[in-house]
C-alpha cells in the first residue's frame, strides 16, 4: 500500500510540475504575449497617463509673466514644507504698494507629489508636470526656483 | 607625474601617496575596460524598508524589467551585491544596519538614494522624532532619484544615470566639483 | 548620534545548552521589510520568536497631531502602502463622520470601485511574494503582469501609481478619468482569464501544497484572543468582515460573500485570500456599469474643523480591520489620533503559530501572514 501511495504521489508531482511548465512554456513561444517596455528607447513614443503628478511647475507665457500673486496658499497647504515663498513689495504706477513674489522655491528632493498645493492655488499659476526623469548626482540641484528671473505677474490676476 | 604633483600640493590628502611609473596608457584604457564592465554588471541589494520597494519589484518585473541593463539578479547579501538602492524611510534605530550592510558590501560599491525619504526624510522631514534627514548623513550617495515613490522609469533613469558615473571613472567630489563650475 | 546597536546579540552564552539563537532580519528577504526576529532554535525546532519593531517607525501618529485634517489623509498613504486607498479612506471617513458631511452617491460607488481595485492589487503582489519566499520566482512575474494594469487604471485616474491621495474629506479629488470604465472592464475580462494560470502554477503544484498544508495552524479560539482580522482571522472561521459587518459607503448594496475557511493553516489563508479576488471581481461588475451620475465631491470648507468628542471608523484593508480614532479638540488639527492596524496583531499570532514547527516551515507561516512593516510600525 505504501508504494501505491509513494508512486502515486511522485506521478502527481511530476505532473503539477509538468502543467506550470507548460504555462511558462507557452509564454517562452509566444513572443506577442511579451509586455515589455523598453524605457530609454522608447522616450520619444512614452505616453503617461495625462494626470501623472510628476513635478510642481509654474507656467510662464510668452511675456515672461506668470499668475502667481504670492498669497502663500499653496506653502500653507503643502503638508511637509515643500514649497517656500519670499515676497516683496512692489510699487505700482499710482504709488501703491503690491504685494508680489519675490522667489517661489520648491524643494523636489521633500515634494510627495500629493497635489494639494495645486488644489489650494486660486489663481491656477501652479501645475503638475508630467516629466519624471529628475536623476541628479548632487542633492543641491534639487532645489528649485520656480518663477524665472524677471518674470512679474499677469496683468488682472488678483 | 602631474596627477602625484597635484596631490602632493594639497596638505590636507590623507595617507600616503605612491608615484606610479611610466606613461599609463595600456593602464588607463585598462581603467575604461573595467569601468565598461562594472557599469554593466551591477547587482543591487534588496534593501527596502517601505513603500519604494513595491515600486523596486515592479521595477524588476517583466514591464519594466531592469535586467535588460545588467542589473540581473537582485541578491539579498550584502556580500554578494554591488548596489544599495535605499528604497524607502531610513530612520534612527535603522541607521547602524545600513551602516553595517553597506560595509558588507564589497569595493567598488555605489548607492542610489530612491525617493523622497531616502533623499531626504521627504514627508516625514518636520514634525517627526525619529526619521533620519537623508540617507546621505550614514553612508555616502551616488545618485538621487527624487519622487514618492519614483515611477519604474525614473528609477531607470538612475539606473542608466549611475552607469554613465561609472563610465567616466569620475568621483563624487570630481562630479560635484564639475557641476559647481 | 547613530551609535551602533545590539542588532546582533549573543544569547548563547547565558541560555541552556543545545539552543541557538538566530537573528532574521532586519536585512533578510522574506521579512518584507524590515521585521527583525530573534528566533529561538532547539536543532531545527522553534522555541521562541520575539520581534523586534520599530526598524521603520516613523511616527506617523504624532506626525498628524500637527497637520491639518485635510494633510494628515495623505500620510496614511505610506502606513499600509499596499492598500493606501482604504487607509485614506478611512481618514476621510472619520473626518465626514465628525463634520456630519454627506458623501455625495457617486463619490461613494467610486470609493467602493477604488478599495476593490486596491484589495486586488495587494493580493497579486502577496501571490508573488509569497511564492518567491518559498522558493517560486515565476509567479512573481505573473502576478505582477495583472497588478500592472490596476496601476496604469489607479495612474489615470488618480495621477500616481501607489501612494495615490485620490480620497478627500467630502469625496475623492477628482472625477474618473473618462476611459476608466472601459479601462476596469478590459481588465475584468483579462484577470478572470489569467487568474486560471496561478492555479496551474501556484495552487495544484505540489511542492506548493506539502510546504503549506498543515503549516502554521490556528484556532478559532486563538485567532480571536490574539485579535487576528482579515484574511488571517477568516481562514480560521472567524467571521469578521467590516464591509459585511458594519457595512460602510455603498457595501450593503451589492451582493458578495464573506470568504471563510475553517482548515486555519496556510493554504487555507492562501485560498482566502484567491476567493477574495473573486469576490473583489464581483464586486467591481456590480457597480461598473452603473455609476450614478452627479457631484464627486461634497462642498466643505477650505479650512476643516471638527467638533469636539472622540470619533473611531473602521475600515477593511487587504490585511484586515484598519481602525482610526480621533480625538478633537475643536481646532484645525487632531488632539490624537490612533489607528488600529490589522499588520500588529497578526504578527502577535506569529510565535504562536510557528512554536513547535521546522524553522523551514517559519518562510509559509510568516509569508501568508501578508505583514506590511510600515503598517506595524507606523
Amino acid at each position: 500500500m505504501f508504494l501505491k501511495e509513494y508512486i502515486k504521489d511522485v506521478v502527481g508531482g511530476v505532473t503539477s510540475l509538468l502543467k506550470g511548465m507548460r504555462k511558462t512554456g507557452y509564454y517562452f513561444f509566444h513572443p506577442k504575449e511579451i509586455i515589455t517596455e523598453q524605457y530609454p528607447d522608447n522616450r520619444a513614443t512614452l505616453k503617461l497617463a495625462e494626470r501623472f503628478r510628476g513635478e510642481v511647475v509654474m507656467a510662464h507665457d510668452a511675456n515672461n509673466e506668470h499668475a502667481c500673486t504670492g498669497c502663500t496658499a499653496c506653502e500653507l497647504a503643502c503638508p511637509n514644507g515643500t514649497i517656500k515663498i519670499i515676497t516683496k513689495f512692489d510699487m505700482t504706477p499710482e504709488g501703491k504698494k503690491k504685494k508680489a513674489i519675490d522667489t517661489f522655491i520648491y524643494h523636489l528632493e521633500l515634494c510627495t507629489m500629493c497635489n494639494l498645493c495645486v488644489e489650494a492655488c486660486p489663481t491656477g499659476a501652479i501645475s503638475m508636470a508630467q516629466n519624471f526623469e529628475h536623476s541628479v548626482y548632487d542633492r543641491n540641484k534639487l532645489t528649485k526656483k520656480l518663477n524665472k528671473p524677471g518674470s512679474k505677474v499677469r496683468e488682472g490676476v488678483e | 607625474m602631474e596627477l602625484t604633483d597635484t596631490l602632493q600640493e594639497r596638505a590636507d590628502f590623507p595617507g600616503e601617496i605612491v608615484p606610479t611609473a611610466g606613461g599609463g596608457i595600456i593602464i588607463s584604457s585598462f581603467d575604461g575596460l573595467i569601468n565598461w564592465a562594472r557599469s554593466n554588471s551591477l547587482w543591487p541589494l534588496t534593501f527596502a524598508t517601505s513603500c519604494c520597494g513595491i515600486e523596486m519589484m515592479s521595477t524588476a518585473s517583466a514591464k519594466y524589467d531592469f535586467s535588460r541593463f545588467g542589473f540581473e539578479v537582485a541578491r539579498a547579501s550584502p556580500r554578494q551585491a554591488d548596489l544599495i538602492i535605499i528604497a524607502g524611510t531610513i530612520v534612527n534605530k535603522m541607521g547602524p544596519v545600513l551602516k553595517r550592510l553597506y560595509d558588507q558590501i564589497p569595493d567598488p560599491k555605489y548607492v542610489i538614494a530612491m525617493g523622497a525619504c531616502a533623499i531626504s526624510g521627504g514627508p516625514f522631514f518636520y514634525n517627526t522624532y525619529s526619521v533620519v534627514k537623508g540617507a546621505d548623513h550614514i553612508i555616502p550617495v551616488d545618485v538621487y532619484i527624487p519622487g514618492c515613490p519614483p515611477r519604474p522609469e525614473a528609477l531607470l533613469h538612475a539606473m542608466i544615470s549611475l552607469q554613465e558615473k561609472i563610465k567616466s571613472g569620475l568621483t563624487r567630489e570630481q562630479i560635484r566639483e564639475q557641476s559647481k563650475a | 548620534m547613530y551609535t551602533q546597536t545590539d542588532v546582533i546579540k549573543d544569547t548563547t552564552a547565558d541560555g541552556p545548552e543545545g539552543e541557538l539563537v538566530i537573528n532574521m532580519g532586519p536585512q533578510h528577504p522574506a521579512t518584507h521589510g524590515v521585521l527583525h526576529l530573534v528566533i529561538t532554535l532547539d536543532g531545527e525546532t522553534i522555541k521562541k520568536i520575539e520581534p523586534h519593531l520599530g526598524y521603520i517607525h516613523r511616527s506617523i501618529e504624532k506626525m498628524t497631531e500637527s497637520l491639518t485634517y485635510r494633510q494628515f489623509t495623505y500620510v496614511t498613504s505610506r502606513m499600509d502602502y499596499l492598500s493606501a486607498h482604504i487607509n485614506n479612506l478611512a481618514c476621510a471617513m472619520t473626518v465626514e463622520k465628525a463634520m456630519q458631511i454627506e458623501v455625495p452617491e457617486r463619490a461613494k460607488v467610486i470609493r467602493v470601485l477604488m478599495n476593490e481595485l486596491t484589495r486586488i492589487a495587494s493580493h497579486e503582489l502577496w501571490i508573488g511574494a509569497m511564492a518567491m519566499d518559498l522558493g517560486a520566482f515565476t509567479p512573481f512575474f505573473y502576478a505582477f503582469r495583472e497588478r500592472e494594469l490596476i496601476t496604469d487604471i489607479m495612474e489615470e485616474t488618480c495621477g500616481a501609481r501607489l501612494t495615490m491621495n485620490y480620497m478627500v474629506p467630502g469625496g475623492v479629488m477628482y472625477d474618473i478619468h473618462p476611459s476608466f470604465q472601459q479601462k476596469v472592464k478590459e481588465f475584468v475580462t483579462q484577470f478572470k482569464h489569467k487568474v486560471t494560470e496561478y492555479e496551474d502554477l501556484v495552487t495544484n503544484n505540489v511542492i506548493f501544497q506539502s510546504r503549506t498544508k498543515g503549516v502554521g495552524f490556528l484556532s478559532k479560539e486563538d485567532a480571536i484572543s490574539y485579535g487576528c482580522s482579515g484574511p488571517v482571522a477568516r481562514a480560521s472561521g472567524v467571521s469578521c468582515d467590516i464591509r459585511k459587518l458594519y457595512p460602510y459607503e455603498v457595501y450593503d448594496k451589492v451582493q458578495f460573500d464573506e470568504v471563510l475557511d475553517t482548515a486555519g493553516d496556510s493554504f487555507a489563508r492562501y485560498m482566502v485570500r484567491v476567493r477574495e479576488m473573486n469576490q473583489s471581481i464581483r464586486i467591481i461588475e456590480q457597480l461598473i456599469d452603473s455609476i450614478p451620475e452627479g457631484e464627486f465631491q461634497a462642498k466643505t470648507k477650505a479650512v476643516l474643523k471638527p467638533p469636539k468628542g472622540e470619533f473611531y471608523t473602521r475600515v477593511e484593508t487587504a490585511r484586515g480591520e484598519l481602525g482610526v480614532y480621533l480625538v478633537s479638540e475643536g481646532g484645525t488639527t487632531p488632539y490624537r489620533i490612533k489607528y488600529r492596524s490589522p499588520g500588529f496583531s497578526n504578527l502577535s499570532a506569529l510565535d504562536h503559530m510557528a512554536r513547535g514547527s521546522k524553522i523551514g516551515d517559519l518562510m509559509a507561516t510568516m509569508g501568508t501572514l501578508d505583514l506590511v512593516i510600515p503598517d506595524i510600525d507606523r
